[in-house]
């Protein structure tokens, strides 16, 4: 805290020296509150009224990425949502200084050419239409030219010589439903920043005058540098011609347009374990674009030097794993192959390598502090679906934040989730990219942060050194491989509020806001090894590359928490039957999936409250024993059933010993000959013509030869002998038309 | 509603003119349905039963209305088990007008029969009752008319008409020991214990099942059937069925189009663990061909029945000769079932948690037997209560109580009357149940007293 006070105070004082001994010197009139007024009252001719008149384009709303001063609530840069305008009939204003006849300055709104209909500028009530003639390089400002000299008005005349304090700032704005000037003392805050020149604060969007009214200079930016530098004709500042930049912006897009480009990416069918067809199932997430289940996305990829592709979209651990084809839609219309190499750990992209290099974009290298205030081409970039669309025009950065690792992001104002942005000679110097959230496999509703502005050296620094940049456990998989699950080897009961007060675990929990108590514990699995037992609750997971532990919590599913209906499996229509969810619990939880997310292979400990001790396990994370979502199985279409080899969590619910023979049941067509002969899901089936079946291979086995199958079912503790012929159709033999009835 | 009661009466019993018949040498139905009526009637009783139930989460009363038939001059009534189950009280209205309080003298779950007897009036040696008469269930066809008298809705007494509609009907979940009747006659609730009549003013059955839905289908025990285990309940008090944990099956399923290569015997669709049956060797798809001497044939489901009712029949702690064919080749081995015992579970209130709970039993519930062979379940959960708000759900296995384990109703009694008096001091106690096959903790926190008023 002392620090800081210092520094904020110790520049301050030349300042208060130097008002001292001017005052000392001349001992001027004080500034009365006459004097200013009479000094804002010198210029008012010269001050106008800007109106941009917006519009839709294609159903875009407009959005106004101008700024004029920090957000005193959050102390960030606002944009402005062009759309309410329209709307409410009214054009989007903001001032201007009529510097000459018919010339104005004024702020840059930086709205998008195809959202303004009109400029217009007004001095009372005379109207003209205005047009962009210049852009200034270092300042957030545009000169407007007018098509005619508005009436009544008096460009601005600057002094010539620089003036010494005392002087005024005078902005001109709306406030409370009417127009004003608002006139003040300059004496801003001196600030002295590290590494970089010092400045002083003034109002964002202000003309500086001398006391008798006489402007100084203007400032379209909320500093002036510390000395007076700044003063003179705003006419003299750098100013980019609009016809020279529509030309840059016009060479830009020849680079965008090969640079940033399409991918679409196709992912393998997910599996669809038993039971999932009623909405009971596996729960799915938001539909659309973050749809884990999805077969096909498309994005925007980033070409690289090197022959490789940075595709900007966020892929997690089990959507990569079916991740099968990429292909880069190039700019001349021909299509590319790209294959994966690796997923950036930390950011929501991956890199691929192409088949045919393309065209990458020339990256800046100059320290991002040199952007400041700086005026900046940008490229919005969207894929929606098959289109891409792309919008250029000029854009600014606003300012730095700082993010995670004390990295220092820019700060855009407005809308910049798809906006890349390049200095004025078409170097890629910041892109939109989503930061990986390395807690976020443990939220079930999650949805996608947006992507941040982020400057391209950090990104390209990451793409460059792949190895050790890369999360390996988010890697495409094999089909085999895809599904597959970490596991602790417990079954988990989530623990509530009443539950942790029961086991004095509140204050370790949050009153029971997670944790977890083992309900089971599979024996040769990790947890058996550690010596976890039944009632030990899980409390937290301590990972090395996770910022803080992670919290262990269990969304039960309360309708499978219901007894399954073994007595009405016989009345259960045969149609229903894909929707019967297993009667044990599937395998993958929020536990196992996250506890797979954070990458098999990895150590950690675990945090358990056993027997009243807070204990720390060691553990590595494991791949769990295949499981029933993804057994091993057999489909036999002549008999119309899907048989599974029985995995760990069916053998506990069935109490199997491990040498016990059977498959399992998971799936009935209706009307075949497996659902005639009465066959019911999660049955098993034990044996085939006398001869014990010990996996899908051996059931594939035994009913391919034979004309008569002879099947041992059983159901918990029911067992019965299914007798069924393969050389007939599914329909009754002539024989059991004579019913018999001898009584 | 007594008016409409005294009007039925009447109406059905008045005695007015006959008719004559329409045309020579014909039957006048309304003749033979009134002197049946006559025969029967005057023996038909309307019973109303006070009995205990745990079904709503605690120990309460409850009256169920139904039927029986007098059978014999001791004041003998035939009427369903799930009539007078669990009765605190059972009171008879009679023809005559009088009442009289009834006893169980004995009943089976299995094929849904009591067997209960009036007390005398006071004062007397023996009452002044009409007796109904059996007839052979066995001779009826489909087609006869038959009329179930009985007290429908808990109307007293009824006559509805209508024919067999079948005389071998298997309900695999109704009885694994008898076939039933099935007539279109109306059975409605009430009628249960009540007598099927036929044209010659006999009985023939017991209705016992009806359809609510879809109406027309009453389903009533056969005669023959009763009449097999009538002098087990009146000198016993009960069937007392042998238990081999054999699972059967038929050598033709039409349904499910399975037809083994035979035609005799029954198929072993396999055996219960740890019972007699397993113990003597006996796999799925042996085809059982002679017990005890007695050859065995079950060629459709029909006959299921009657070969349980062999095996259960058995003579029990002693060896059966059991001829069986396994591969081709005949076998011969033993088998010594055991009593099969209670089919149902003790039941326990457990005031103040707001629930009632119930022993495993393996018959009466296998799914839970399977889990855990020796137990206590949650079986009725008060609305509200403790344990319902607690998340505790009907057929959660109760594994621990406040850290002791619960093997059986009694150590659970003891648990709960320790906790229950110290409720002053400590209401939460943590219960570990399981669930699915899952064990979960509950606390059950009963502080609250929901029965204050």
């Amino acid at each position: 805290m002392s620090a800081l006070i210092r520094r904020c105070f110790v520049p301050v004082l030349p300042i208060l020296l130097g008002l001292l001994s001017a005052r000392a010197g001349e001992a001027p009139p004080p500034l009365t509150p006459a004097a200013l007024a009479a000094a804002g009252a010198a210029v008012e001719s010269s001050l106008v009224r800007v109106e941009y008149v917006l519009r839709y384009d294609n159903g875009e709303l407009p959005e106004s990425g101008g700024w004029r001063e920090r957000c005193p609530g959050c102390g960030r840069y606002h944009g402005t949502r062009g759309d309410r305008f329209i709307r409410e009939e009214r054009p989007l204003e903001t001032s201007g200084f009529l510097v000459a006849p018919q010339q104005v300055l004024t702020r840059d709104t930086m709205i998008h050419p195809r959202f303004v209909e009109a400029i217009r500028v007004r001095f009372g009530e005379a109207v003209v239409e205005a047009q962009i003639e210049r852009h200034a390089a270092e300042q957030c400002a545009v000169l407007l030219r007018l098509d005619a000299a508005l009436p009544g008005t008096e460009p601005l005349s600057f002094v010539a010589t620089r003036q010494a304090a005392p002087l005024l700032t005078l902005e001109y704005v709306r406030q409370n439903g009417f127009w004003q000037t608002a006139v003040k003392p300059l004496a801003g805050t001196v600030f002295s920043v590290e590494g970089q020149p010092g400045f002083r604060e003034v109002p964002g969007f202000s003309l500086i005058l001398d006391r008798e009214g006489r402007a100084v200079a203007a400032s379209m930016r909320d500093e002036l540098p510390l000395d007076d530098s700044w003063q003179g004709l705003p006419l003299d500042w750098t100013w980019i011609p609009a016809a020279e930049m529509q030309g840059r912006i016009d060479a830009l897009r020849t680079a965008v347009d090969e640079g940033i480009v399409r991918v679409t990416l196709n992912f393998r069918s997910p599996r669809s374990a038993p039971g999932t067809g009623s909405p009971f199932g596996r729960s799915q997430r938001y539909g659309g674009d973050e749809d884990e289940d999805a077969t096909e996305r498309n994005g925007v990829g980033l070409m690289l030097e090197g022959g490789r592709i940075l595709v900007l979209e966020q892929l997690t651990p089990p959507l990569t794993a079916r991740l099968e084809r990429i292909q880069v839609h190039r700019a001349d219309g021909s299509v590319g192959a790209a294959h994966f190499l690796g997923s950036l750990k930390d950011f929501g992209a991956f890199v691929a390598s192409l088949e045919e290099p393309g065209v990458a974009l020339v990256h800046d290298t100059a320290p991002p502090q040199m952007l400041r205030n700086k005026l900046l081409l940008s490229a919005e970039v969207r894929v929606q679906g098959t289109e891409r669309t792309i919008h250029l025009q000029h854009r600014r950065m606003a300012g730095f934040d700082v993010g995670r690792w004390n990295d220092v992001f820019p700060e855009l104002p407005g809308e910049s989730r798809h906006h890349f942005l390049f200095t004025l000679d078409g170097a890629l110097t910041i892109l939109p990219v989503r930061q990986r959230e390395p807690l976020a496999p443990q939220e079930r509703w999650r949805r996608d942060a947006d992507p941040i502005p982020m400057f391209i050296a950090r990104i390209a620094g990451a793409c460059a050194d792949l190895a050790a940049h890369v999360d390996s456990n988010n890697v495409p998989l094999s089909p085999e491989e895809e599904n597959r699950l970490a596991w602790l080897g417990v079954e988990l009961q989530e623990l509530d509020r009443e539950l942790a007060r029961a086991n004095n675990l509140s204050a370790l929990t949050r009153d029971g806001a997670f944790g977890a108590i083992v309900s089971y514990v599979y024996p040769g699995s990790p947890a058996a090894g550690a010596g976890i037992d039944v009632g030990d609750i899980l409390l937290r997971l301590h990972l090395d590359d996770l910022p803080q532990p992670f919290e262990v919590r269990i969304d039960e599913d309360h309708f499978r928490s219901r007894p399954f209906p073994w007595e009405q499996m016989d009345q259960i229509p045969e149609q229903y039957f894909d929707q019967i969810p297993s009667p044990w619990q599937p395998a993958e939880t929020q536990f196992s999936r996250a506890l797979t997310n954070f990458g098999i292979g990895k150590a950690y400990q675990a945090e358990f409250s056993i027997g009243g001790e807070i204990v720390r396990k060691d553990f590595e994370i494991v791949q769990s024993p295949p499981h029933f979502a993804v057994a091993e199985q057999f489909r036999s279409d002549v008999l119309g059933v899907t048989v599974r080899a029985l995995t760990y969590e069916v053998r506990r619910y069935l109490q199997l010993a491990p040498e016990e023979a059977g498959v399992v049941v998971s799936r009935i067509e209706p009307g075949s000959r497996a659902s005639v002969a009465g066959l019911k899901p999660y049955e098993i089936i034990t044996r085939i013509n006398d001869e014990d079946v010990k996996s899908p291979a051996d059931f594939e086995r035994l009913v391919a030869n034979g004309e008569m199958l002879r099947m041992n079912v059983q159901r918990m503790r029911q067992s019965r002998v299914l007798q069924i012929r393969m050389d007939v159709p599914v329909q009754a033999p002539a024989e059991a038309l004579e019913i018999d009835d001898d009584q | 509603m007594l008016c409409l009661h005294g009007s039925l009466v009447l109406g059905a019993s008045g005695a007015e003119p006959a008719l004559e018949l329409p045309w020579a040498g014909g039957l006048d139905f309304r003749r033979v349905v009134r002197d049946a009526t006559d025969k029967v009637f005057p023996a038909v009783v309307f019973i109303r039963v006070l009995k205990e139930s745990h079904e709503r989460g605690r120990k309460s009363a409850q009256e169920v209305s139904g039927s029986g038939v007098i059978i014999s001059a001791e004041g003998e009534i035939l009427t369903n088990w799930h009539v007078v189950d669990k009765a605190i009280e059972i009171r008879c209205l009679l023809y005559d007008g009088s009442h009289a309080v009834a006893d169980v003298v004995g009943t089976d779950k299995d094929i849904d029969l009591a067997l209960i007897r009036l007390r005398f009036p006071p004062g007397t040696a023996r009452g002044e009752w009409k007796v109904a008469q059996f007839g052979d269930s066995d001779a009826l066809r489909e087609g006869d008319f038959v009329m179930a008298m009985g007290a429908p809705w808990g109307l007293s007494r009824s006559v509805s008409m209508g024919i067999i509609a079948s005389t071998r009907r298997y309900l695999p979940d109704a009885s694994e020991y008898s076939l039933w009747l099935q007539t279109d006659a109306s059975i409605s609730p009430g009628n249960s214990g009540g007598a099927l009549v036929d044209t010659e003013g006999r009985i023939v059955g017991i209705n016992t099942l009806g359809v609510l839905v879809g109406g027309d289908m009453g389903f009533a025990i056969p005669s023959s059937t009763i009449q097999i285990f009538l002098p087990s309940l009146r000198e016993h008090g009960r069937v007392d069925w042998s238990y081999s944990g054999m699972q059967l099956q038929p050598l033709r399923d039409f349904n499910r189009n399975i037809y083994f290569p035979a035609e005799t015997g029954v198929i072993v669709a396999g055996t219960d663990p740890d019972s007699p049956a397993r113990r003597a060797g006996f796999q799925s798809h042996d085809r059982v061909v002679r017990v005890n001497g007695r050859d065995v044939t079950a060629r459709n489901e029909e006959d299921l029945p009657a070969v349980r009712r062999l095996f259960g029949k058995l003579p029990r702690d002693e060896e059966s000769t059991i001829v069986f064919e396994r591969d081709g080749q005949i076998h011969q081995t033993t088998l010594t079932p055991r009593q099969k015992g209670r089919v149902e579970g003790e039941a326990l209130d457990c005031p103040r948690w707001d629930m009632t709970v119930k022993a495993i039993n393996q018959f009466d519930n296998p799914d839970l037997f399977f889990h855990r062979p020796e137990g206590v379940f949650v079986y009725g959960l008060k609305s509200p209560g403790n344990a319902r708000q607690a998340g505790l759900q009907a057929k959660d296995i109760l594994i621990r109580v406040d850290n002791v384990p619960i093997r059986t109703i009694e150590e659970l009694w003891t648990e709960h009357a320790r906790l229950v008096a110290d409720v002053a001091n400590r209401s939460r106690v943590v219960l570990v149940v399981l669930r699915n096959g899952l064990t979960r903790q509950i606390l059950l926190d009963f502080a609250r007293e929901f029965d204050k008023e």
